[in-house]
């Protein structure tokens, strides 16, 4: 079969409506996407700005399956390397988190600098006259690789690409007022939830750019029959290479005082269940603009979150072409009243692993996951709602996201 | 010979360990919080976020109504694997001990199993519990569970 044939049995339709099944479970296709767009022409998020305040402070992470350590340097700047000793490949940063004067390869004591510069070899120069390192070997020559470093807010992002654009125009003017707005003000770092799923890690993509599931899949508004304010929802779609996208449930101002959420509301049908403790529900305004849930997710390993008052960045990392980590970045405002505090954290419920609105998200991958890796091979998806519809982007009922993001995929992988 | 206090306190919360893992291993959801007081809390801390001291539960319930939420969403909302928890206890120990109250630390682990039949570990940590204790009837106030298995495995929906 010539390369063309292949190409379009994989890629039945140019226009993201059909995806081949395989993107998800072939190892060829995630090498590639290590290459191409991991450690390619993209951004990827590293660690809020908050979670690593001060000097030395650092994060193990990974960009794609590359682990790489992200560290506060002296200038106040932060700088991320790739955690692998410029020696025999060891693992440098062995923790997740902590702070450092600098760090030391514990296989043969290799020190490094905070910007990953190398500072020490022992026995550089022999031991009792025996030779060491050859004459002309000068530490001043090595380092850990370094990553290209940008910020954007309260976000810090990493890159392996040196020609990529500039952070701020990866993101693009469509997605920066969304992160402008959650990262309005200056953020606190409040923890972490870990998810590993059984899937691929485009699953979860797919996942977040898709507004039609979330009313059918996440029960718990309808099962107790909680009422919603009136809402329009909306989404963005970055116009350049149609990756990121956000979607966003805006109050209208119709319903914009009426605190719907604060006390049961009538059930219409005798049978249906109540939340006996509304606290769980009830929100905050705390912004300008009355938005009930923003899922912004920035091609390739980010989701930035606000459900009511609880805000998270969502980092993917894929582990396998049959599964991926989810790390919730949870935070609040530095300058957070106790109540509000205290709101985040039981709104902690809502979300991550054990949240009543999106646990479910964890199950849907893996039931793809599960059904396409036998047998799914030759097979592809359907995503035709709101195919060809103008008003798309005002529309709960549309797959255009996922079409973009498909389509962009597709040039990145087969250019 | 008789039970030293300390042993006699041990028995009695392992004995409330018992009914409590027996009420969740044979899923009888509607009784688990009735092992609480009425305004007892449970929650849920990854290691992680407790060593760091960072105040983020992946599961927090403040009150018994809200653990009643959980069991109903759990039956009525949620969609999650069909599976089922075995729950193990161990290692309890008194940290301290009065007429009315009685501080303990318990390891705990969760073994699941789901419909391909393979059992693995789900979850392992440690529990300190606060109870409340009249003769020999105790309640918990607080029940914090700190997980070792800081990355969940797909989704928690089901509480230990």
């Amino acid at each position: 079969m010539s390369d063309e044939a292949v190409h379009e049995r994989l890629w039945p339709n140019a226009d993201g409506t059909a995806v081949p099944y395989r993107v998800f479970t072939d190892q060829g296709v995630f090498d590639r996407e290590q290459e191409r767009i991991f450690r390619g022409r993209t951004w990827s998020f590293l660690a809020l700005q908050a979670e690593i305040p001060e000097t030395g402070d650092y994060k193990s992470t990974f960009i794609g399956d590359t682990p790489v350590v992200v560290v506060r340097q002296k200038d106040g700047e932060p700088a991320a390397w790739v955690n692998r000793c410029i020696h025999r490949g060891a693992k440098v940063c062995r923790h997740n988190r902590g702070k450092v004067r600098n760090f030391t390869c514990v296989y043969h004591q290799w020190q490094y600098g905070l910007d990953g510069k190398l500072l020490g070899v022992p026995f550089r120069k022999g031991l009792k006259g025996m030779s060491g390192m050859p004459d002309d070997f000068d530490m001043k020559d090595h380092r850990l690789p370094p990553l290209r470093v940008e910020s954007y807010g309260g976000l810090i992002f990493g890159t392996f690409s040196s020609d990529v654009e500039s952070l701020s125009d990866y993101l693009g003017p469509e997605m920066r007022p969304w992160i402008d707005r959650v990262f309005h003000k200056p953020v606190k770092f409040i923890g972490t939830l870990r998810q590993r799923m059984k899937s691929n890690w485009k699953l979860y993509f797919e996942n977040v750019k898709d507004p039609y599931h979330g009313h059918l899949l996440h029960l718990f508004h309808n099962s107790f029959n909680i009422g919603r304010p009136n809402m329009d929802v909306e989404s963005a779609l970055d116009q350049r290479h149609g990756m990121h996208s956000a979607i966003v449930a805006v109050k209208t101002e119709k319903s914009k005082d009426t605190s719907i959420y604060q006390e049961n509301t009538v059930s219409t049908f005798q049978d249906d269940a109540t939340l006996q403790d509304m606290e769980v529900v009830r929100m905050r305004e705390e912004f300008e603009l009355p938005v009930t849930n923003q899922i912004q997710s920035i091609f390739p390993s980010l989701v930035v979150q606000q459900i009511h008052n609880s805000l998270a960045a969502r980092q993917i990392v894929p582990t396998g072409p049959g599964e991926f980590e989810l790390v919730f970045h949870l935070f609040g405002y530095e300058d957070d009243d106790d109540e509000l505090r205290d709101m985040r954290l039981l709104q902690a419920n809502l979300i991550g692993p054990a949240g009543y609105i999106s646990m479910e998200d964890g199950e849907a991958t893996e039931l793809v996951q599960a059904a396409v890796s036998p047998t799914g091979t030759d097979a592809s998806s359907m995503m035709l709602m709101g195919h060809g519809a103008p008003e798309g982007h005002r529309s709960l009922i549309t797959e255009e996201l996922l079409r973009a993001f498909w389509r962009g995929y597709r040039d990145i992988m087969e250019d | 010979m008789s039970l030293s206090p300390r042993l006699y306190d041990r028995l009695l919360v392992e004995e409330f360990h018992a009914d409590y893992v027996a009420c969740l291993n044979e899923l009888r959801l509607d009784e688990w919080p009735e092992f609480f007081t009425e305004d007892g809390q449970y929650g849920l801390w990854s290691r992680e976020n407790w060593d760091a001291d960072l105040p983020v539960p992946m599961f927090l319930c403040r009150n018994r109504r809200q653990m009643m939420d959980r069991i109903t969403s759990y039956r009525e909302a949620n969609i999650y694997p069909d599976h089922w928890n075995r729950h193990l206890i161990s290692a309890t120990r008194i940290v301290e001990s009065s007429a009315d109250a009685i501080v303990a630390a318990s390891n705990y682990a969760v073994l699941q199993t789901r419909q391909d039949g393979e059992s693995f570990v789900y979850q392992t940590g440690r529990c300190h519990d606060r109870f409340d204790r009249t003769g020999d009837q105790l309640l918990l106030r607080e029940r914090t569970m700190i997980y070792d298995t800081m990355a969940v495995r797909t989704l928690f929906v089901l509480p230990v």
